[in-house]
């Protein structure tokens, strides 16, 4: 029922929301009252009321009244309409449409709600709702321009270009003869924006000719340029094509990207595809925007020498820009006598002027060249050339007979400043390092130190050269020694901190960073607020391995609170691009969120917390069992020697995880301490803080876990690692470690057949061969078998009262029934995957045919074998460390990470029983025959066969 | 045969307490004995009279001087002053040197600038007195833990 109020009421109700729109929030409340005094049921001012206390952070009334309002004038779409915008303050966008659609209902012409529908639908990606509502916008209000716009942005994310194309063009005409005032850099947008959508249509002649008709409209010069060569090499034109590159490269002779179109035309070919510029490793936060980058691997001697030619002219043409100079390294095959002089004399010409003026990163430009062996040993043979000059106390030649063609301007200048020297040691470590020749590469750093003990640079190198040689704490030293000579570098700063994690020096690593966090508030709180996602990540995986949980789960999980906010920050730009037309950016903007969740820093963080739900379920189990056990045998004890010694074992290995938990705990508390007394001296600011909210209304919700303690305390580990999950299989399902994770939960889950796909799309991803393939595969079956044996008869489980079974607190085993359909899925699917020579085999004939198969020659496929043996039979456990010897004996081609495997393993329980002295014998030999700096292995041969923690 | 060095390869910079490292690593480097934590404090307050330079911005030296009060105008003593082992002869040092003078000629009230060298040290000795500074006086014990302990006063007066 509609309430109509008494004209002086409803002009306070006016003003209540008027009040409300301009964030006076007291007046609106004391307004709202003052109608409810006298018309306590009016359902829109209790609904407004709620509004506004919902703004002032007192959600719980807020939703009372909101709701109580909807009650009392269920047909008032004001009711409906606030209801939703309280939902969607709280996220819930789902809720929120829902609610916008009643008060639409109720005034289907409200423009209001109508806009905050066409929002909410934009943002779930409701694509076709939100066409459906900008058409009923456009419907009411045809004179604006935005409204045209929005259609044509639905219409393009429907991927329906054509139409878009259309409307925008409809749009232009109503536009004739009127005099709607369009600012150049509108014009131009729309202009771009149009080409954008007939390039994604396909249609490149009709582009091309709307640019150039369009092209005096674009302020963008050089945008249309751009467009122009790459709509050309599309069309096949070529020569055109190569024109128009020249004369963007007039432009910027350092642009990558044009000389890829340059090279894409000299040689007939379509331009390569644009490529993310990750690093290596994915750890780089955003990677560079897409850019082209020249690819030559597959170019024949003909291409090739078309390329250098076109490049010795383009060094004429531009002699001061360095591009011209450096692709030619990459052109030039190094592989015939002929081409190796030529590359000779290309890299000096490129490189020694560097070296004389000094760039730190001169190696990480050439370090490319490494992947053809026979450039990366030419390399090697110049810098001792000209180290052996140097040190003589002579000066850098050429390296090359004379060759015309090499612009060697500083040939023969004579001696060379002193610091030449030392950049040329430099060089010459980095490359001894970059060949794996670590104790080299040290010696020769530590001359470089001695000669110019000033420049950070060398010890960050030094510090890196310790941490592939396997020793993290002396690299954390080097750099932090770095660091120490400028406290004000903030690279340095990061880098010690990322060292300093990396050596476990966790607190450390905190106090480091927080120098660089804003004074005045507390650091981790700013760390958060920054969303520094690679401290988050990287401090939660150290954590873990001090066996912190709690934090690290805290850490970890951030990261992905920090994606929640990336998506939700999009809201913004619905409006906000719209109106000022930057359509481009807005669509890409829109595709890269679609996709965030794939980035890797999100894939770390979840990879690493499932990683913790999995030990925190493993754990929990183990008690469970223990305890059982303990029940059943009760103190029964037939006293002899041998279960006196077993209960020794017991308890030593009791009083170590005790002594490892009590360390855990105590510097908790020791952390929770700080943290409260720094709170303490922080209060009066935080109080001040409290008080005043942030611009935009929000507050800082007071953490009433900071530590994580709560994550960790989870009875249901496995349930909360299955929207992580989630998330990962939607976005980075092609990523192996996301399905061998998935498999490892739904295993514990005793899902089968959900581990059994993740299983298939881990083998898609990753050859059979591979050692944690293999081990996720024996684990599988011989969960599958255990339960297949279990038989028909289903065991009494949760299952049966309907409730799943698997997400029962941990301890309480998944015990379900296996439906006969299911029982028949897995014992075909056990035939396909577990065979041995195309046959199905036992799991141990299985494992054994993989050892035959694998192990001798890898390391880390023999610790997997010899794993899935001990844990299949144990009574194999000798045969399977006879393995593990056989592939000492291989060592020459194992990693360092794989050979710590392998002895971690060799000190294992089952292993150290059954071949007592094995694991010190391969710790001496790993460390005298190869791994001679590796911490892991000293400490291993001074500590006998203990293995050192958390390596 | 000497590299030459152009104008532009040698420049100066400031000391900041972020990176008093570096003078720290210097000084490991240039003098047989440690300074203390006073003496990088001190620097600190001496401004623009302490100074690193770079070749070709790589850190290779740097000098530290102080300005006294007389009783009527100041001098200036030169704490420290040197260059990489592997950067001298090149004309650094020259350079650092025609620095301090001119930061000198600019203050009409200096009369003079000294400091100490150690017996021995004839690099320096050479150095100084070819750009003009005179005295033989030996300090004697002026050094405690180093051999030699005694140090030749060397000054340059700069105006009457
Ligand atoms: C003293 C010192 C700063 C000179 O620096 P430098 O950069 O090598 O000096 P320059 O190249 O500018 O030398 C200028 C002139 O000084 C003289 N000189 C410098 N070092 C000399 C030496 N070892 N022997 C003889 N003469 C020398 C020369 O006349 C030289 O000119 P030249 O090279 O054309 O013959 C440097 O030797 C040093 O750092 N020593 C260690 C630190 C120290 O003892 N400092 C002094 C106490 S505060």
């Amino acid at each position: 029922m509609p309430q109509p109020l008494p004209p002086k009421e409803n002009a306070l109700f006016k003003s209540i929301v008027k009040h409300y729109e301009t964030k006076q929030y007291k007046k609106g409340l004391k307004a709202a009252d003052a109608v409810l005094k006298k018309h306590a049921d009016h359902g829109e001012t209790l609904a407004m009321r709620g509004l506004i206390l919902n703004c002032v952070d007192r959600k719980a009334e807020a939703y009372e009244y909101v709701k109580k309002g909807l009650s009392k004038d269920i047909r008032s779409h004001v009711c409906w309409h606030v209801f939703g915008l309280v939902h969607r303050s709280d996220r819930d966008y789902k809720e929120a449409v829902k609610c916008y659609r009643n008060a639409l209902r109720i005034e289907p012409d409200n423009l209001q709600i109508l806009r905050d529908l066409s929002l909410l639908q934009v943002q779930l990606r409701d694509k076709a709702g939100y066409l459906e509502t900008r058409q009923v916008l456009l419907k009411l209000k045809p004179a604006l321009r935005l409204n045209w716009i929005g259609i044509a942005v639905a219409n393009h994310l429907l991927g329906r270009h054509r139409r878009a194309i259309d409307v925008l063009s409809a749009y232009e005409k109503t536009l004739e003869g009127s005099a709607e005032p369009e600012s150049a850099y509108e014009k131009s947008e729309m202009a771009l924006y149009k080409l954008t959508l007939l390039r994604e249509a396909g249609d490149a002649k009709e582009a091309l000719d709307a640019l150039d008709k369009s092209a005096a409209e674009i302020v963008d010069k050089t945008a249309v340029r751009e467009m122009r060569a790459e709509l050309l090499l599309e069309l096949r034109q070529f020569a055109p094509a190569a024109a128009e590159y020249r004369r963007l490269l007039e432009l910027n002779a350092e642009e990558h990207g044009y000389y890829a179109g340059l090279h894409a035309a000299l040689l007939e070919q379509p331009l390569p595809p644009p490529t993310l510029a990750r690093r290596p490793g994915g750890t780089s936060p955003y990677g560079a925007p897409a850019t082209r980058r020249p690819s030559f691997a597959s170019l024949n001697t003909a291409q090739r020498s078309v390329l250098l030619t076109a490049h010795d002219e383009l060094r004429a043409a531009h002699p001061r820009a360095s591009a011209p100079r450096r692709l030619p390294l990459d052109i030039v095959a190094a592989d015939t006598a002929e081409g190796a002089a030529r590359f000779d004399a290309l890299f000096c010409a490129y490189v020694l002027p560097l070296l004389r003026k000094g760039v730190p990163s001169l190696f990480a430009d050439i370090r490319p060249l490494y992947a053809q062996p026979a450039k990366a040993e030419r390399i090697g043979a110049l810098i001792e050339r000209w180290l052996c000059a140097l040190e003589a106390g002579g000066a850098l030649d050429d390296g090359a007979p004379a060759d015309a063609s090499v612009a060697c301007g500083e040939r023969g200048s004579g001696v060379e400043l002193p610091c030449t020297l030392m950049w040329v040691r430099f060089l010459h470590a980095q490359h001894l390092h970059a060949r794996g020749e670590h104790e080299r590469a040290l010696r020769r750093i530590d001359e470089a130190i001695a000669h110019t003990p000033t420049l950070v640079e060398l010890y960050v190198f030094k510090g890196r050269v310790y941490k592939h040689a396997g020793d993290l704490n002396e690299a954390a030293n080097c750099v932090e020694h770095a660091r120490s000579l400028d406290l004000a570098d903030r690279y340095l700063n990061t880098k010690a901190t990322r060292y300093l994690l990396r050596a476990g020096r966790v607190d450390e690593a905190g106090n480091t960073i927080a120098l660089f966090t804003k004074d005045g508030s507390d650091k981790e709180s700013n760390l958060y607020d920054m969303q520094c996602m690679w401290w988050e990540a990287e401090a939660g995986e150290a954590l873990l391995v001090q066996g912190r949980i709690g934090p690290a789960l805290k850490k970890l999980l951030s990261v992905e609170r920090h994606f929640v906010d990336i998506v939700e920050d999009q809201f913004d730009f619905h409006t906000y691009c719209l109106r000022k037309s930057t359509l481009r950016s807005y669509v890409q903007l829109l595709r890269l969120e679609e996709h965030v969740w794939g980035h890797p820093f999100f894939e770390r963080a979840a990879h690493g917390a499932i990683r913790i739900f999995l030990r925190l379920h493993d754990e929990a189990e183990a008690r469970a069992s223990a305890a059982a056990r303990a029940a059943e045998t009760g103190e029964a004890d037939d006293g002899s020697e041998d279960a006196a010694d077993k209960r020794k074992a017991a308890s030593k290995a009791r009083k170590a995880a005790a002594r490892k938990a009590a360390d855990a705990s105590r510097r908790e508390a020791e952390e929770k301490e700080a943290a409260a007394k720094a709170e303490k001296e922080s209060g009066v600011a935080k109080k001040k803080d409290k008080q005043t909210p942030k611009g935009d209304g929000e507050k800082r919700e007071v953490d009433d876990d900071p530590d994580g303690a709560k994550l960790a305390a989870t009875t249901t580990p496995l349930a909360d690692s299955l929207r992580l999950l989630a998330t990962l299989q939607l976005h980075s399902a092609d990523k192996a470690q996301t399905q061998l994770l998935a498999l490892a939960v739904h295993r514990r889950r005793g899902r089968f057949l959900l581990a059994l796909q993740a299983l298939r799309r881990a083998l898609s991803l990753l050859p059979a061969s591979d050692p944690s393939v293999h081990t996720a595969t024996v684990e599988l079956f011989s969960a599958i078998d255990d339960a297949l044996v279990a038989g028909p008869t289903p065991r009494p489980s949760p299952a049966e009262n309907g409730s799943v079974g698997e997400d029962a607190p941990a301890g309480a085993a998944p015990a379900r029934a296996l439906a006969p359909a299911v029982r028949a899925v897995l014992a075909a699917q056990r035939a396909e995957l577990v065979t041995v020579g195309g046959e199905p085999a036992s799991l141990p004939e299985f494992n054994d045919d993989y050892a035959a198969r694998h192990a001798p020659g890898a390391a880390a496929a023999a610790a997997a074998a010899a794993a899935a043996a001990v844990a299949l039979q144990p009574e194999r456990t000798a045969t399977a460390a006879a393995l593990l010897v056989r592939c000492t004996l291989a060592m020459g081609a194992c990693s360092l990470a794989d050979a710590v495997r392998v002895h971690t393993l060799l000190a294992s329980p089952p292993f150290a029983a059954a071949a007592p002295s094995a694991a010190a014998d391969f710790a001496a030999r790993a460390r005298a025959e190869r791994f001679t700096l590796s911490s892991y292995f000293r400490e291993a041969t001074a500590a006998g066969t203990l293995p050192p923690e958390g390596a | 045969m000497k590299p030459k060095l152009s104008e532009s390869d040698v420049t100066f910079g400031d000391l900041t307490e972020k990176n008093m490292g570096q003078l720290r690593k210097l000084n490991e480097y240039l003098y047989p004995v440690k300074y203390q934590d006073k003496f990088y404090k001190d620097v600190l307050a001496q401004g623009e009279w302490a100074q690193y330079v770079y070749l070709r911005d790589v850190l290779v030296g740097a000098y530290c001087c102080r300005v006294e009060m007389l009783d009527e105008g100041f001098r200036v003593y030169i704490l420290t002053f040197g260059v990489l082992e592997a950067y001298r002869r090149l004309g650094i040092g020259a350079r650092m040197l025609h620095d301090v003078l001119r930061k000198v000629g600019e203050q009409p009230g200096i009369k003079e600038i000294y400091l100490h060298v150690q017996v021995g040290n004839d690099a320096a000795l050479a150095f100084y007195r070819g750009n003009g500074f005179v005295g033989d006086d030996v300090v004697p014990d002026y050094y405690k833990n180093i051999e030699p302990t005694g140090a030749i006063l060397l000054r340059k007066c700069i105006r009457q």
